[in-house]
């Protein structure tokens, strides 16, 4: 009785333990792989499955879709990475590189070995996913940050639809006639890359220097946030939410501001989505000309991948001619394959996206990334609204972020 | 030994005595040692479970604290360095002050609020079930769910904003983005969500109240507010010590609401110290400042329940 027992609870035991064990690693079982990606909705699911099926083909194993929100993805990653549960084949946005390059497996040696044409991709966004010189990831897409625009609401406020090139001068005016017809003309927002490029676009402020080091004390980066601020306080620019990364995208799409700022990703999801005519225009151009951010992500091989052959087989195949091809006629990426860019252009179905995306493409810079991005972009969630809403001066706020990163 | 553990243990026994009933000529030892082959087998897979996924993990929180241990890379033993910053740190004072500040207005809050409404549905009233479902209903719908709805209440143009304007033509305040108001926001939406678990504990203890004393002391003259003063709530204070306790360690961990509705933001003024710990830990990857942290807020907790449960001699009663 008492031998049974003790046998009962060894095995309960042994249970337990096999249920705490038994979090998946890198392989998703038997011979498969597993790719982590940041994932928005049931129709990014089904084109990343297209993906991760090209993938699977060249590799010669499974590779399963793993997803999560964009905000949550890098929590995520960061907790998986450096351990053996790390997916094998990991998504890498151009700005955030620089904090898990440790965790990733630099690829140089294996693209020498391989018959991969690397110079048909675009030079820019090779570049946005290398760190010190090593290429940690194959980029997907590309592209320079973008102001998505109402058209109807533009018409119906009388104001004429804004032309590549347009100055700060010509959104103010804009933005004030659509005032007068009740109409909000921007939606501010928090979220790193879209402030920057505001900035930047504005007056050539910047937090980050070119080799991603921070400059939160450039005051030209605390006047565009100033001026942010004016436009909310003048009522031509809906306050910014910390909390809420989306708040920007919901209040363009439900027509409760006239337009907002965006990367080339998202004119799909935004074209399907509208309930209006959407427009796409450069970001209004300041005294400093006309500028922006590029920002791009790919996929690269994680290093503690035990087949990183076949994972850097599968990254080949989900960058290739074809799955770009694919996604660019989908809209989904503006693609880091130059030849491929054709492709989105025909599909966009957006009136006047092709000069836009070339006047902007011709003004673009590399949006650098730093170690403590994420930290940065928790800051900025926390103390973001109060200058962009112009509760506390930017300077203030922006120093006392500084001080937060030890800066 | 908890109120269950009590319970289970008296059943055992019960059923221990019952069978060994017929066999009363037994030797005594015999019995003993029978049933202590039942108690190992019964706990190992609780004991297991709290080692393995309890104890073990508060040991390695506790050595890592005493290390500068990145999520991606190498652990260096720093030895109390950690614990150094964090008291040298203005952001954890203000986390610790802020988490002091909600369990200070939340707890009272909460307790009051239960007790009321599980005095209010005693079982004089109508439709009580259905009163004590619709009043549980928050505490059993997902807390992220939650957050994310009072979150849009709370907005400017939201319903509290929108109701206010229709009917006073009064705009209400950025109720989460203005820092006067931020904590007080939260600390009414955590009530909302968490009374009901207190209500339906005190509920159950004021239906176990005997009728027969009520009675009585109503013949001797009692007012209700008496009665419910100097007989019902002295005869459930072993109710009220659980919920007290309970809600005090929930309160001290509170993060989903603050991390859902405002980020710990505006600025620090909702930072809690749960968040300061995820924020260290998984997104600025120093885990071992994590550690430290969670074992400060480990030694709080273990302080205030340990007062507590010297406190309760003066005033519980377990008669």
């Amino acid at each position: 009785m008492r031998a049974r027992f003790t046998a009962a609870a060894v095995l309960a035991a042994g249970g337990l333990v096999l249920t705490g064990c038994s979090s998946g690693s890198g392989d998703a079982g038997g011979d498969g792989m597993v790719w982590s990606m940041w994932i928005g909705s049931t129709e990014d699911q089904a084109a990343w499955n297209e993906v991760a099926q090209a993938g699977a083909e060249a590799a010669g194993v499974d590779v399963s879709l793993q997803g999560s929100p964009f905000a949550d993805y890098w929590t995520k990653l960061s907790t998986q990475l450096g351990t053996t549960g790390a997916p094998c084949i990991v998504s890498m946005q151009s700005l955030r590189i620089n904090q898990f390059v440790d965790g990733l497996l630099p690829l140089d040696d294996l693209i020498t070995s391989s018959d991969l044409d690397i110079d048909a991709f675009d030079e820019g966004a090779l570049e946005a996913l290398a760190v010190d010189g090593e290429q940690y990831a194959l980029p997907y897409d590309t592209g320079p940050l973008v102001l998505y625009y109402n058209r109807d609401a533009f018409d119906e406020a009388g104001v004429a639809q804004p032309e590549p090139g347009w100055t700060v001068d010509d959104f103010e005016a804009a933005a004030e006639a659509l005032a007068e017809n009740d109409q909000v003309a921007f939606a501010t927002t928090i979220e790193d890359i879209f402030l920057e490029a505001s900035a930047l676009a504005y007056n050539g402020g910047r937090v980050l220097d070119e080799a991603g080091g921070f400059t939160l004390d450039d005051p030209a980066f605390a006047e565009a946030v100033e001026w942010l601020a004016g436009l909310v306080e003048d009522g031509l620019a809906a306050k910014a939410n910390g909390p809420d990364a989306t708040a920007d995208d919901n209040a363009f799409m439900n027509g409760g501001v006239a337009s907002m700022v965006g990367g080339p990703w998202q004119l799909l999801d935004l074209k399907a989505k509208a309930g209006f005519e959407l427009g796409v225009v450069t970001l209004p151009a300041g005294d400093e000309g006309q500028q922006t951010f590029s920002a791009g992500s790919g996929f690269g091989v994680s290093a503690s991948c035990s087949d990183p052959e076949a994972a850097f087989a599968a990254v080949t195949a989900m960058t290739s001619a074809e799955v770009l091809g694919t996604l660019a006629a989908d809209g989904r990426a503006f693609p880091a394959r130059a030849e491929q860019q054709a492709i989105w252009y025909e599909n966009a179905g957006v009136e006047g996206v092709d000069a836009a995306m070339d006047s902007a493409l011709q003004s673009a810079v590399p949006l650098p990334g730093s170690a403590k991005g994420d930290q940065f972009a928790q800051l900025l969630s926390q103390y973001g609204p109060q200058m962009v809403n112009g509760e506390r001066p930017a300077g203030e706020v922006l120093a006392e972020i500084a001080g937060q990163l030890g800066e | 030994m908890t109120g269950e553990d009590r319970t289970v243990t008296s059943l055992l026994d019960r059923e221990a005595t019952a069978a060994a009933a017929p066999r009363a000529t037994a030797p005594v030892t015999r019995r003993r040692r029978g049933r202590g082959a039942w108690g190992p087998a019964f706990a190992a897979p609780h004991a297991i479970g709290l080692g393995l996924f309890t104890i073990t993990p508060i040991g390695i929180a506790l050595v890592m604290s005493f290390h500068d241990w990145p999520m991606i890379g190498v652990p260096e033993w720093t030895g109390l360095d950690n614990f150094g910053a964090l008291l040298g740190s203005s952001t954890f004072r203000t986390a610790l002050l802020n988490t002091l500040l909600f369990v200070v207005l939340y707890v009272p809050l909460n307790l009051i609020v239960s007790m009321g409404m599980a005095a209010w549905i005693s079982p004089k009233i109508k439709h009580r079930q259905l009163f004590r479902v619709i009043f549980f209903l928050p505490t059993v719908t997902p807390i992220v769910a939650n957050a994310v709805v009072w979150r849009m209440l709370y907005q400017p143009g939201g319903a509290i904003d929108a109701t206010s304007q229709a009917f006073f033509g009064l705009p209400m305040p950025d109720f989460l983005a203005d820092p006067q108001w931020a904590m007080a926001a939260i600390v009414v939406m955590s009530v909302w969500q968490g009374f009901g678990y207190n209500m339906i504990v005190f509920s159950s203890a004021l239906d176990a109240v005997p009728e027969s004393q009520i009675e009585a002391a109503s013949l001797d003259g009692a007012s209700a507010w008496t009665t419910f003063w100097r007989i019902r709530l002295p005869l459930i204070s072993p109710s009220i010590f659980f919920a007290t306790t309970m809600t005090l360690i929930t309160s001290f961990q509170v993060f989903i609401q603050p991390y859902i509705m405002t980020r710990g933001g505006p600025g620090e003024s909702t930072l809690t110290l749960v968040q300061f710990i995820y924020n260290q830990g998984f997104t600025f990857q120093q885990l071992g400042l994590a550690s430290a942290a969670a074992w400060i807020l480990f030694v709080i907790i273990l302080g205030v329940t340990a007062l507590q449960f010297l406190g309760q001699k003066k005033w519980v009663h377990y008669d």
